[in-house]
């Protein structure tokens, strides 16, 4: 079994530049999408293990790419970790009801969002 | 009675004057005839006496055929137009009896007819001016009482003349004739009538804005007032006011926040710019300084972390709190759903209330709805409402193809309604501070709507308050009080029940009741009503009598307190009681502790009584009543305010027979029944 892969789906460079070198730093493969329709794109491509997805993105928003994942048999094991700077405790609800693992709100510290990875990820290494 | 034997006499004379004269001329022509002819006497005589006779029956019998078809016949004419010139008689006169009158009795029922008929068109033009004028006042009375801002008409000197619900939840319990001042910080009212009197007089007619607080100083309302003048003259003044005191508050909590952010943000940015120049000033910087630098650069950003959240948190609770829309039932936007798109849609599950705006959360699910349908495929429509966290869930539930988030996002992108302009769907949901989205469910798919919960509205209890305005209170008088009119003082007609008689020996008040008369009108609305907690036992056989016992006072305030609040009741008013002066006893005992005197001046309704009938023994309330006519309903007697009522009742009553024996004035009422005192207590020693 080969390294476990990350999908990140960020259209902001600044935080994307930082977030795809530290969690490709904690041993995953991963790669950067900036665009809703690309991201469908990588999906069908290569489905990742887990996604890091942000809900603000261009042409299709997170929420809408969340529930595709959750309605497609062959990416239903695909983990799915919500951001976004909108901070109400709805999207998180909505978020979690559409079918992502885990939710964070912008700001949040990189340890954080790479501890929820390992969380997500881990658990099947040891399955 | 004179007129009619008048008439009828001087026809009796009229005969009787013509056989008269009949009688003497034939005397007269018979001595001639026999003076100048001769002859015996006794043919003279005889036809003396037949024509005599003759003559005189023949005046009586004309004499009563005139009395009978012409006197009387005039006489019921006149008294049959007499009495439809003060009554309203629907029935023509009987034209039977004048049937000799020749055209006079036809010409009275031409007459009669016309005044029934102007009668009835008067009647007619009052009905519907009066109707005109009751759906006015209906229509006034409905607005004024349920606008949601406050509203006080007053006279120059503040006394309230109408006030609606609104304006006695902010500012407690108003009353008719009491001084608004009483309720609100007098000064920033009257600089700003100062300021409307000048505005008027510059012929400005625009309403003067000012913020004005609760006497109590715990509310702040924002009000307006404008003048009233009636022929040019000023005759009092308009107060319109909402509470500010929220706004206020929510405004000040804004400011804070966004100042709070403000500097909770520049500070850090500036921080973390100077300490990356400083990293960047030096490439080759030592590894110790590189190190502190960069420690310090994080803990920068993770106390902006910090604060970011805790000001969202806060700016979260802030919102919450302050959510301007109205509670509507659940049940409310389903059926305005269903009867919009009838066809596959029911509802199920209990009614829930939330807070929102009812037309734009139904246009959005009616959207939603519409949209969902243009795919046959789904069906089963239903709509229901439920618990979901601390909110109320609005879902929809529906068989068939799910809802992709891409596609609601669209319906949602597109204006809600040509009313609201260009406000989208989302507009609406970010208004309402919430978000939608569907979810698979056992059965189908789920369209979720979570909405802020809210109580089912207190619905407002019929209010009481029939009496709510008075335009005709009676105008300020400087004179002393003394002098005023009985008719045009503020009455408060009290009772109270005790312990037992004796105030002296430690008998206390339990019950408080009095409800004020202004202008000759009881207002119930405004009666006060009070328990008092008398801080020892109440003997069972007090209880018997008003049926208060130990338990039901537990919780009540003690006299301090209700004399406080009664006190402040009484302020400006005339006490009233049947006997005062036991009532007047047990108020006056308490005045050290409560702080306050009772020095209204009082009336008692049964040295009035006495006063008015000094030969009555019984002056019982119950006695006074039968006398006076009232009817006093059992139910409530022997409670304070029952008691109290019926007194006012009597009191009433009495005011009008006071006048009418040459007690007008409050000061003479005062010493008539001083004097009546005095003379009972004579007797009873």
């Amino acid at each position: 079994m080969g390294r476990k892969s990350v999908l990140l789906a960020e259209d902001e460079d600044g935080i994307a530049l930082a977030l795809e070198y530290l969690i490709a730093r904690e041993g995953y493969d991963t790669r950067r999408v900036a665009d809703g329709d690309l991201v469908l794109k990588a999906l069908e491509e290569a489905p990742p293990d887990l996604m890091v997805l942000d809900v603000m993105l261009p042409n299709r928003s997170g929420y809408e790419i969340c529930q595709m994942i959750r309605r497609t048999e062959r990416l239903k094991d695909v983990k799915v970790l919500m951001m976004t700077a909108r901070g109400g405790e709805v999207e998180r609800r909505k978020g979690l009801a559409l079918g992502a693992d885990a939710f964070l709100t912008k700001p949040f510290a990189t340890a954080d969002l790479t501890a929820q990875i390992r969380a997500l990820l881990g658990g099947e290494l040891d399955a | 009675m004179h007129e009619r034997l008048g008439l009828r006499t001087r026809f009796a004379l009229f005969f009787a004057a013509l056989a008269l004269g009949g009688l003497a001329i034939l005397i007269l022509g018979l001595w001639l005839g026999h003076a100048r002819a001769g002859g015996p006497t006794d043919g003279f005589v005889i036809a003396g006496a037949v024509a005599g006779f003759g003559l005189a029956g023949l005046a009586a019998w004309i004499g009563l055929l005139f009395d009978q078809n012409v006197a009387r016949p005039i006489l019921a004419l006149a008294a049959d137009l007499a009495t439809r010139a003060r009554a309203d008689i629907d029935v023509d006169i009987d034209e039977a009896p004048a049937r000799y009158l020749g055209a006079l009795a036809p010409a009275a029922n031409a007459i009669n007819d016309a005044l029934a008929e102007t009668r009835a068109a008067q009647d007619r033009a009052v009905a519907e001016k009066t109707a005109l004028l009751n759906r006015d006042k209906a229509m006034f009375e409905a607005l004024l009482r349920d606008l949601a801002e406050g509203v006080v008409v007053a006279t120059p000197d503040h006394r309230i003349m109408l006030y609606n619900r609104a304006a006695q939840g902010l500012l407690g319990d108003l009353g008719l004739d009491r001084r608004l001042t009483t309720f609100l910080r007098p000064e920033p009212l009257a600089h700003a009538l100062d300021r409307m009197g000048a505005r008027a007089a510059r012929g400005e007619i625009e309403a003067e804005r000012f913020l004005a607080a609760t006497a109590c100083g715990e509310r702040f309302l924002v009000a307006r007032v404008s003048p009233i003048a009636v022929n040019g003259s000023r005759v009092g003044y308009v107060m319109i006011f909402h509470d500010a005191t929220e706004d206020l508050d929510a405004h000040a909590e804004r400011d804070h926040l966004f100042n709070t952010l403000l500097e909770a943000i520049r500070r850090p940015t500036a921080a973390i710019g100077a300490l990356i120049d400083a990293i960047e000033a030096d490439p080759d910087l030592c590894t110790d300084r590189r190190t502190s630098l960069f420690r310090q650069l994080r803990r920068e950003q993770g106390a902006l972390v910090v604060k970011v959240h805790e000001i969202a948190e806060r700016h979260g609770t802030a919102t919450a709190r302050r959510w301007p829309m109205p509670a509507v039932a659940s049940d409310d936007i389903f059926d305005a759903l269903q009867a919009r798109l009838p066809e596959d849609l029911r509802v199920e599950g209990a009614r829930q209330f939330i807070r929102c705006d009812g037309f734009a959360i139904t246009e959005l699910l009616a959207r939603v709805i519409g949209g969902l349908r243009s795919d046959p495929a789904r069906c089963d429509f239903v709509l229901r409402a439920g618990a979901c966290d601390r909110e109320i869930c609005l879902m929809l539930d529906w068989k068939g193809p799910e809802l992709p988030d891409g596609q609601l996002d669209r319906w949602l992108a597109a204006p809600l309604s040509k009313g609201y302009g260009h406000y989208t769907g989302r507009d609406a949901l970010e208004g309402h501070g919430t978000e939608m989205w569907s979810e698979a469910t056992a059965t189908g798919n789920r369209l979720m709507l979570p909405l802020q919960a809210t109580r089912a509205p207190v619905l407002t209890p019929t209010d009481p308050r029939p009496e709510f305005y008075d335009f005709t209170l009676p105008q300020p008088v400087s004179d002393e009080i003394a002098e005023r009119p009985l008719s045009e003082l503020r009455f408060v007609v009290f009772d109270t029940e005790t312990t037992g008689l004796s105030p002296r020996a430690g008998d206390e008040i339990v019950q408080i009741g009095g409800v004020p008369i202004v202008n000759g009108r009881i207002l119930r609305g405004e009666a006060f009503d009070m328990l008092v907690n008398p801080g020892r036992h109440i003997p069972a056989a007090s209880t018997a009598v008003h049926g208060i016992d130990n338990a039901r006072v537990a919780a009540a305030p003690d006299i301090v307190e209700a004399g406080r609040r009664f006190h402040a009741y009484c302020e400006g008013a005339v006490l009233v009681a049947h006997n005062a002066a036991f009532d007047m006893a047990f108020l006056k005992l308490k005045e050290d502790r409560i702080g306050l005197r009772f020095d209204q001046p009082a009336l008692c309704t049964v040295l009035l009584a006495a006063a008015l009938y000094p030969d009555a023994d019984d002056l019982t309330l119950d006695a006074l009543a039968t006398r006076f006519g009232v009817t006093l309903t059992n139910e409530h007697r022997h409670t304070a305010l029952g008691d109290a009522l019926a007194t006012a009742e009597v009191f009433r009553h009495m005011l009008g027979v006071l006048e009418g024996a040459g007690i007008g004035t409050l000061g003479e009422a005062i010493s008539r029944s001083d004097r009546m005192h005095r003379i009972r207590k004579a007797q009873n020693y």
